[in-house]
């Protein structure tokens, strides 16, 4: 479980998060929403303790993470698929953290199996694909087996086949009984991944809501079906109405 | 938020309890990859013991070779956080090891251990290699004050990479830090500059190496332990503080 409360974090003059409170609950996938420039990625930076807040706190299983010495096993992260030494090898960089972890050699053949890199993994990672640095990254956030997983864009470069694998990848971990919280702008992606949406705009929560109620939000002529089932666009058509005022970055009308 | 689900979950199969070593291995490993930064420590040092060959001045420790190693040594030093941050990789490294202190030592011991091997090894070129001429004698304090020579440059280097975070800068203040100040700043001038040169990690072992200046024996290896005092803590704290 993720929990953070009144989380705010101030760069010099700019409020990038503003009193975020939410929990992020085990056993479903939540997506986490908002436009460019809304907080997300400062939100779970702060999470994990590689941003210290302004003011408020965030708890992961109760206790901050910052305080725990080791991380794989507690939370499996993906934060940006660029994080990592292009000179390395894959299988060079995940043995590194699973060796700071006291995780053994076998894991790491493992989890290069399970996200399709075993045949590239002694290749290095400044020659992989954007998609293929994503996999990695999925890959080290599974090594620990942990009991929460924080993805922040991982679908970006994957190609179908890899999309719908991360899809029932996600599904399943949260199936498994994990928190899974997955930060994304794909509302078509989201719509087949999230169970529970926290939405946040210009660093303040927007909504916190299931699926199927924050798809309600979408405006006519978008039409809502029976839960769960959601109408086809109408969670891009409500995203975009409910985050309309905080949107940040816009590109400019054609003339 | 029940006490439950704060415990750690029953630990799997395939991993162990983390001890110290194993994050010191983690750094190791990551020291000698990419296989550029072993090929180029190697190569720094046979420049070394080629340079001191060549040098006609009848000491055992020769000037050159040494703030050769000193900015090899820093460089070494540097690299280890430098890269972290130049390629987003610490953001990584710090989910897997969120406790920054425990990171920082186990970088340090690695720096300290490598940097104190490359020392040595030229310290003892150097000795077999003046032999013929100067009975090739050194005392245990002098090699000792070559082999720490190598770890104050490396944790000094490290500062460097932790004050700057990037990649040029950190190379071009390491340069000036070993090996510039102590080219610009010697102990025979004026009152300021013999006292500022003085306080420099090569005096100070220049004085334990070769017996040159007018520091104290304990005088100069006070400044080479507060150089490499200082150097942990400014990265320790640094970091400790920093949103990466």
């Amino acid at each position: 479980m993720i929990e953070t409360h009144e989380l705010t974090k101030r760069f010099k003059n700019v409020t990038a998060v503003d009193g975020l409170t939410f929990t992020v609950q085990p056993g479903r996938v939540t997506g986490f929403l908002g436009p460019n420039g809304s907080g997300k990625s400062t939100t779970l930076r702060m999470i994990l303790g590689l941003n210290e807040p302004t003011h408020g706190s965030a708890l992961i299983d109760g206790r901050r993470f910052r305080d725990a010495g080791t991380g794989l096993r507690r939370v499996g992260v993906l934060l940006d698929a660029g994080d990592v030494h292009k000179g390395r090898s894959a299988r060079t960089h995940l043995m590194a953290l699973a060796r700071s972890n006291g995780i053994g050699k076998r894991r790491v053949a493992r989890v290069l199996e399970e996200v399709g890199l075993s045949a590239v993994a002694r290749r290095r990672v400044g020659g992989y694909s954007l998609g293929m640095r994503q996999r990695l990254g999925i890959a080290a956030a599974l090594l620990g087996d942990p009991p929460v997983l924080i993805f922040d864009e991982p679908i970006n470069g994957l190609d179908p086949e890899g999309i719908r694998w991360a899809r029932e990848l996600f599904r399943q971990l949260a199936a498994e009984g994990r928190t899974v919280f997955v930060s994304s702008h794909l509302m078509s992606e989201m719509e087949h991944t999230a169970d529970h949406l926290i939405v946040i705009g210009g660093g303040k929560l927007l909504a916190d809501e299931s699926l199927a109620t924050f798809a309600g939000r979408a405006p006519a002529p978008a039409t809502v079906p029976a839960v769960p089932a959601v109408a086809p666009g109408a969670l891009e058509a409500a995203f975009m109405t409910v985050t309309a005022d905080s949107a940040e970055f816009r590109a400019g009308d054609r003339p | 938020m029940s006490a439950e689900t704060a415990v750690l979950p029953a630990r799997p199969a395939f991993a162990r309890r983390a001890r110290v070593t194993d994050l010191v291995a983690a750094e190791w490993l990551k020291l000698w990859s990419p296989w550029y930064t072993a090929a180029a420590s190697a190569a720094v040092v046979v420049l070394s013991v080629v340079i001191a060959q060549h040098d006609p001045k009848p000491v055992v420790f020769d000037a050159p070779a040494w703030l050769l190693m000193m900015l090899a040594a820093g460089l070494l030093g540097a690299q280890t956080v430098v890269t972290e941050h130049a390629t987003g990789l610490v953001r990584s490294t710090l989910t897997a090891v969120p406790d920054r202190r425990r990171l920082v030592a186990a970088k340090a011991a690695v720096v300290v251990g490598v940097t104190a091997a490359l020392a040595l090894v030229l310290a003892s070129a150097d000795i077999v290699n003046s032999r013929p001429t100067t009975a090739g004698s050194a005392t245990p304090g002098q090699i000792a004050a070559c082999g720490a020579l190598g770890p104050v440059c490396g944790l000094a280097g490290m500062a460097v990479a932790t004050l700057a975070r990037h990649l040029a800068t950190t190379a071009a203040g390491v340069c000036v830090v070993l090996g510039a100040l102590p080219l610009f700043l010697q102990p025979k001038q004026n009152r300021w500059e013999h006292d500022v040169s003085n306080a420099l990690p090569y005096y100070s072992w220049s004085r334990l190496a070769s017996g040159s200046g007018t520091m104290t024996v304990p005088v100069a290896w006070g400044t080479l332990a507060a150089w490499a005092v200082a150097s942990f803590l400014i990265t320790v704290i640094i970091l400790d503080r920093r949103d990466v």
